[in-house]
């Protein structure tokens, strides 16, 4: 009997405790294998990109003030801030989401980056390419926050002017410097040479995911911004090689119309473009936080109104008059702007037209006029009705090199509106004092002034992180 | 305990399990305690101390709750049968203190007037309360001054809440019938019980089942071999109604659900008359809710099976030392399903708003037809054990027990939910629909224009599995019957950290000493002392958060836009997470004296907690603004008093008196603030900060009210009053400083207390119960007004705001509305969170009282009945209130920026026989 009971006792101690305790849990998931930290990449957060009041700050934003319609005081208390040129948008406890939502994509890149090469289950193959594709996000956010954080790169002086910190490790206690412009653009500058080598050549499932034209793309960014035009051309080159097709606006139309439902003849609403992740033009597709962005909250500026004719599809598309044609809608009677009222969930990374107007920008400071207007005319014929399309020769310009790059800059300025792109444009033109501009804002009867090169632009680090970094030196 | 949630001695953990440890006949216990036949529970037995939670392990640091069930008896068979019936009657809304008909729309028609949102397409179209409707209405020309007037009128007549008594609601009641029989002889003896409860609840159509049936066995196999079998086992159903009668006392007065004339009348909803009628024009559904039809057009239905087995064997192996082996496994079956029909509310809702006008085509995204949502979940555990006792007296006076032993521990709840459109009930049948195109609609019929199905909440698998290996010992040493030393230890060793040792093991111990004085030769004498002994224990326990872990944790869900499964983080890899630890000391004494006639103790406690987990802020740039660490400790202590006194013990009447007594104290000892800002202390939900107790309240001192336009002032740190609008008007919060901020007490009681008297005059007896808890605060449940009423009905005392100056010196007075809501959520803060708002949470209620008559001595004849007993009972009949509004804290609910009244605990009556052969 007592024998019994003591191989009772052995039995239970010797069953293996450990393969007892070693299960792994399904209700918790510990990421391990490639596709676990693969997925990342297709996750709710990794999406986004950007924040959409920065394009209040912009002169192609503008905000009716007078009742009934007041696009002014429709905004969150940031967007006035942002449009009135505060540097202090967000107060400590509200939240800045470029800042928050910009270091976690890339707190979920580094996350990828330092772990899919020990993964289990995948080749070595799509290990690499997973990662590159990290390395492209990090480097575009990193390329995002600089650009709004700090003054524009600038050769001489990149060095010694404080840019944002690079986040490398993901790590809930890590600590980080606040580095400077040029080690943040060395930094995307590897990480874009980086990826390019690994990239896949086809997005995989949406363009979410990036391709190899997304890493041409990116440096034809960063160069372009570094006023590097050798370089910016030669890239976007490689990108336009890759992915360079173009869809013809002319196709797409209204199919629900909107946001005002079901009553006949509004002028706008729901139309058949895909979305980002899914348009052709699209090389990689991010969605801002709210899918529409500003939509429906800011109008065109005059300025930029005057820029567009009814034969731009990207105005009779984006832009509406307003519906009924009585208050609140009525900017167009009162200010003889349109409201912004894009309706697909658009693009604001990077896509194939932002690729021919880097080239062409580039060729057109080179002073190749034909070449340059070659690729606008080629953007253009996508863009307006076949009725009003036009090829322009450099003729045209009076075989002017500068008024080539300045209807160069036009046209960038009337492709890329509200995408959040305007204002790193201004900061970077404005170094050239031929481009120098200064915007003005109304709001609440008082004229706001955003002065050339100001300290205006550069937006104050988040409260939020700087309590925790006192070390950090903060903008003027 | 508070709200049906059981702590003992005060809260050792914020974010780890915060319920006690059940366990039932030795054996932890995870189903519902309805599956416990109460005729059969003999004992319950509350173990607070440190060594309670080194036989039971990790979970044993917020307390063991142990239950002892009935075996028979050796020497007769006894045979129990009774029935019990409960009423409660409906609830009094009164209590609630809401604003009538007339009062609303009064109060809503000066609002209006004094300023509203302008018109446009969004207020059309959205669902608003009907006087607000009526007053839009007429602004803008649809309704003559004549027909709004009407309207009004109308609307101050209906009388919703006597509508929701008459035609929604009836008195609960429950009726328990219990049947238990007990025997054996020396070999054998058994228990055999099986019980029935119906209930139908306050709300009509709602009603539930449940039936126990159970059997304990204990056998003497051979005279070194006893075996133990229990079987139990529970069904239970139940069918409930979507919309509660809770839910609808809060509506507008004037919501009825029958007209005068007896058609039924429509409830708001999301959507305006206007927007109702556009949708059936376009060829949608009639939205138009029929609160009374609607009962009918969901069955929401619940059904459940739970069995417990348990077995065991206890060996005498030689004298004084024995082998017990004991399994015990629990598993059941629910099944919850939610069907709506297909002219249901919520299906037509859902049909239309992701109903799309596409080229003029109506298209109709989701299929018409029934909806279900299905949820079948399978619980199940077990646990064994094997254990080593020793029991001897080792040499004269010299007394050793000593006990060691290993368990294995395995729980699993796994649950499949599926949701189905387009369902038939009869057939089976249900249309497949496109779940990615659902996931993300634009340019739809609703109210936002687009229309976004997560699909995954209602169709997805989940799966929890927590294993425990354990090992333990206990040794207890006495010497000559009065000194006895007892030490413990413990081992749990568990799969909830992963790989890592470090967060695996928790090894928990105690020591502790006891020593009888009334044994002492010095003590023989004193002849009033019946018995003393004093005892104390030290030890230590853990406690374990299982939401978080050294390894970054993820969520795996489709990401409708990516096309494609998504990996999202939810908790960063926190490679410091460390177990709470618990240290207890326990000093007590137990004595009784004066023949008996007076017994009690008295226990002192100390609880350090140390390594609390908690959230606190971190640098964003990590990704996450908060993180779970180890950050704080807490220091609870206490005392706990328990008495009991037989004051009058005579042949024919007797008096026994129980009371119990206990304090707790808490104070965080090391926490930081989650945020240190004004607005995250003051909110209602209590804060924990370094120096104060667990939810501690901070309030704004309240400097009254502005004459010049009633705006509520505070005084800042210095004592300056602090103005809270800028030159146009706009609220603007001018009191930041969390130096001027005041500590008003805690949301937890410091005391509890109960005093049982019962009183016996032959075969009557009356049994009094009276419960007071206190010490803590509560906030007032009126707010202050800000941006529109909406559609919820409010304090009585809204309508009292100030008007004109000179009304900030009626006392009383409520602060200006805040129309415009320029204020955001400050203006209300600085009102709800005044400290004139704080009001005293103590109370005392009359929690039972029982009147019991035993029929069996004057029934001599039937000889072999033993007892045959009549009881009537009503439980909380009379309260008392320390406020002076009358807010019964347990009718109370507190939230971030609001308080609220709950339905009243009302009396329930109770009668009920009981007879035993």
């Amino acid at each position: 009997m007592k024998k019994l009971f003591l191989y009772i006792i052995c039995i239970l101690a010797l069953t293996g405790c450990e393969k007892f305790l070693n299960i792994k849990p399904k209700d918790k998931f510990i990421p391990t294998t490639v596709t676990d930290f693969e997925n990342m990449l297709n996750s709710g957060t990794m999406v986004n990109f950007g924040d959409q009041y920065w394009d209040l700050m912009s002169d192609d934003a503008f905000l009716p003030e007078g009742e009934p319609g007041n696009l002014f005081t429709k905004q969150q208390p940031y967007g006035r801030r942002i449009y009135k040129f505060d540097k202090n948008p967000y107060d400590q406890g509200s939240n800045d989401f470029l800042w928050s939502e910009g270091y976690k994509r890339i707190f979920y890149c580094n996350t990828v980056i330092n772990s899919i090469m020990e993964a289990t289950e995948g080749t070595d193959a799509n290990r690499k390419a997973v990662r590159a594709e990290a390395l492209l996000g990090r480097a575009m956010e990193h390329l995002q926050l600089v650009n709004t954080y700090a003054h524009h790169y600038n050769a001489a002086t990149a060095a010694s002017q404080p840019g944002i910190p690079i986040a490398l490790i993901g790590d809930i206690s890590a600590k980080f410097v606040r580095n400077s412009v040029k080690e943040v653009y060395d930094q995307i500058l590897a990480d874009g040479h980086a990826a390019v080598a690994d990239l896949p050549l086809k997005n995989k499932l949406t363009k979410f995911r990036a391709s190899r034209a997304g890493g041409y793309a990116l440096l034809a960014r960063t160069y372009l911004f570094m006023g590097d035009y050798a370089n910016a051309k030669k890239n976007a080159d490689l990108a336009i090689g890759l992915q360079g097709q173009l869809t013809d606006m002319n196709t797409y139309q209204v199919i629900i119309p909107g946001p005002f439902p079901n009553i006949p003849g509004a002028p706008l609403g729901w139309t058949n473009i895909p979305d980002a992740q899914k348009n052709p033009e699209t090389i990689v597709a991010r969605h801002f936080l709210r899918p529409f962005g500003l939509g429906m909250d800011v109008c065109a500026s005059p300025e930029l109104t005057a820029l567009f004719t009814n034969d731009d599809k990207r105005w009779t598309l984006y832009y509406a008059d307003g519906w009924p044609p009585a208050p609140p809608f009525n900017y167009m009677n009162r200010y003889g702007v349109k409201i912004f009222l894009r309706g697909d969930y658009y693009n604001n990374y990077l896509g194939v037209a932002e690729m021919y107007l880097v080239r062409a920008e580039c060729l057109a400071r080179e002073g190749k006029k034909a070449e340059a207007l070659a690729d606008i005319n080629k953007l253009r014929q996508h863009r307006i009705t076949p009725a009003a399309y036009v090829a322009y020769t450099p003729g045209d310009f009076g075989d002017d090199n500068e008024r080539v790059l300045r209807f160069v800059l036009e046209e960038r300025r009337r492709e890329l509106a509200f995408t959040g792109m305007r204002v790193i444009d201004l900061k970077r033109l404005n170094k050239e004092p031929r481009f120098a501009k200064t915007v003005k804002h109304t709001a609440e009867g008082v004229e706001y002034e955003l002065l050339p090169n100001s300290d205006q632009y550069l937006r104050q680090l988040w409260p939020n992180a700087t309590v925790f970094n006192p070390d950090w030196p903060l903008n003027p | 305990m508070q709200n049906g949630n059981v702590n003992i001695r005060g809260l050792s953990t914020l974010y780890g399990e915060q319920r006690p440890l059940y366990v039932v006949d030795g054996f932890p216990f995870e189903g519902d305690l309805n599956y416990l036949n109460p005729a059969d529970v003999v004992n319950v037995t509350v173990m607070k101390d440190a060594a309670a939670a080194s036989i039971y392990g990790t979970r044993a640091a917020n307390g063991i709750i142990s239950i002892t069930t009935r075996y028979g008896s050796a020497r007769k068979l006894t045979v129990n049968f009774s029935s019990t019936m409960f009423v409660l009657p409906k609830p009094d809304a009164g209590y609630l203190d809401y604003l009538n008909s007339s009062q609303m729309v009064d109060l809503e028609q000066e609002l209006f007037n004094k300023w509203h949102p302008s018109w446009n397409d969004a207020i059309r179209r959205s669902g608003k309360s009907k006087a607000l409707e009526a007053l839009y209405n007429h602004e803008q020309g649809f309704i003559s001054k004549a027909e709004l007037d009407a309207e009004l009128n109308k609307l101050r007549t209906y009388d919703g809440q006597s509508q929701l008594e008459d035609l929604y609601t009836r008195n609960s009641l429950k009726h328990r019938q219990n049947f238990s029989a007990s025997g054996g002889n020396d070999v054998h003896q058994y228990n055999i019980f099986m019980n029935y409860t119906g209930t139908s609840g306050s709300g009509l159509k709602t009603r539930s089942q449940e039936i126990n049936i159970g059997l304990r066995d204990k056998l003497k196999v051979f005279k070194w071999l006893d075996a133990e079998i229990g079987a139990s086992t529970n069904f239970s159903n139940s069918k409930s109604i979507r919309e509660t009668p809770e839910m609808y006392y809060s509506n507008m007065p004037y919501e009825i659900m029958r007209y005068p004339d007896g058609s039924p009348a429509p409830f708001t909803k999301l959507k305006s008359p206007y927007e109702l009628q556009r949708l059936q024009d376009i060829g949608l559904h009639d939205e138009t809710y029929y609160p009374l039809e609607e009962m009918d057009k969901a069955n929401l239905t619940y059904k459940s099976n739970y069995f417990r087995l348990q077995g065991g064997f206890t060996v005498k192996i030689i004298r004084g030392l024995s082998l017990d082996l004991r399994y015990q496994t629990e598993r059941g079956s629910s099944y919850n399903k939610n069907y709506y029909l297909a002219d249901s509310w919520y299906t037509k809702n859902m049909i239309n708003d992701a109903a799309q006008m596409v080229n003029g085509e109506l298209v109709k995204n989701v299929p018409d037809g029934g909806q279900v949502y299905e949820t079948r979940g399978t619980p199940n555990s077990y646990t064994a054990r094997i254990q080593l006792n020793f029991d001897r007296e080792i040499a004269p006076r010299h007394r050793l027990t000593a006990l060691a032993g290993g368990e294995r521990r395995a729980m699993v709840r796994e649950s499949t939910s599926l949701f189905k459109m387009g369902y038939n009930d009869n057939n089976l049948s249900f249309q497949p629909v496109d779940e990615y195109k659902l996931g993300s609609l634009k340019g739809t019929e609703s109210i936002s224009s687009t229309f976004f199905c997560n699909y995954v909440d209602g169709t997805n698998f989940k799966h929890r599995e927590e294993r425990y290996v354990s090992a333990y010992a206990n040794a207890g040493y006495t010497f000559d019957g009065k000194y006895n030393l007892t030490g413990s230890a413990r081992i749990d060793n568990s799969n909830l950290f992963g790989t890592d040792p470090r967060y695996r093991y928790l090894p928990v111990w105690s020591v502790g000493a006891s020593w009888r004085l009334t044994e002492e030769d010095f003590m023989k004498d004193i002849r009033w002392l019946n018995s003393l002994a004093v005892r104390g224990t030290y030890g230590s326990g853990g406690n374990v958060a299982r939401a978080t872990g050294p390894f970054l944790q993820a969520e795996n869900q489709f990401n409708n836009e990516a096309n494609a499964n998504g990996t999202q983080i939810t908790l960063p890899p926190n490679a410091s997470l460390r177990w709470e630890k618990t240290i207890t000391t326990n000093l007590g004494f137990d004595f009784t004296v004066l023949k008996n006639r007076l017994s009690g103790s008295f226990d002192y406690y100390l609880r350090r907690t140390s390594d609390l987990l908690g959230e606190q802020q971190t640098d964003p740039t990590n990704a996450f603004p908060y993180a779970l660490i180890n950050y704080g400790s807490v220091r609870n202590q206490g005392y706990e008093i328990a008495l009991n006194a037989l004051n009058v013990d005579g042949k024919n009447f007797s008096w026994n008196t129980t009371l119990s007594l206990s304090f707790n104290k808490n104070r965080m000892t090391e926490i930081g603030v989650r945020d240190m800002r004004y607005d995250y202390l003051t909110q209602g939900y209590g804060v924990n900060r370094i120096g104060y107790p667990m939810d501690a309240v901070f309030s704004f001192r309240y400097a009254g009210l502005d004459p010049t336009n009633g705006s509520v002032m505070v005084y800042d740190a210095e004592g300056k009053v602090v103005k809270n609008y800028d030159a146009s008007g706009n609220i603007v919060p001018n009191m930041q400083d969390v130096n001027g901020l005041v500590f008003s007490g805690t949301l937890r009681p410091k005391y509890t207390s109960g005093l049982t008297n019962t009183f016996r005059y032959k075969n009557l007896s009356l049994s009094v119960m009276i419960i007071a808890n206190g010490g803590h605060v509560i906030r007032d449940v009126a707010n202050a007004i800000q941006n529109n009423l909406g559609t919820r009905n409010v304090d009585r005392r809204l309508a009292n705001f100030w008007r004109q100056p000179g009304d900030e010196n009626i006392p009383g007075m409520m602060p200006a509305p805040d129309l415009k809501n320029t204020g955001q959520g400050y203006y209300n803060l600085i009102w709800f969170a005044a400290d004139k708002n704080v009001l005293k949470a103590d109370y005392i209620k009359v929690r039972d009282v029982a009147l019991s008559y035993n029929f069996a001595p004057v029934l001599q004849r039937l000889t072999k009945l033993q007892s045959a007993k009549l009881t009537l009972q009503v439980q909380n009949p009379v309260s008392w209130f320390r406020n002076d509004k009358g807010i019964d804290p347990e009718a109370y609910t507190i939230a971030g920026q609001y308080a609220n009244r709950l339905l009243p605990v009302m009396p329930m009556y109770m009668a009920g026989f009981d007879i035993t052969f």
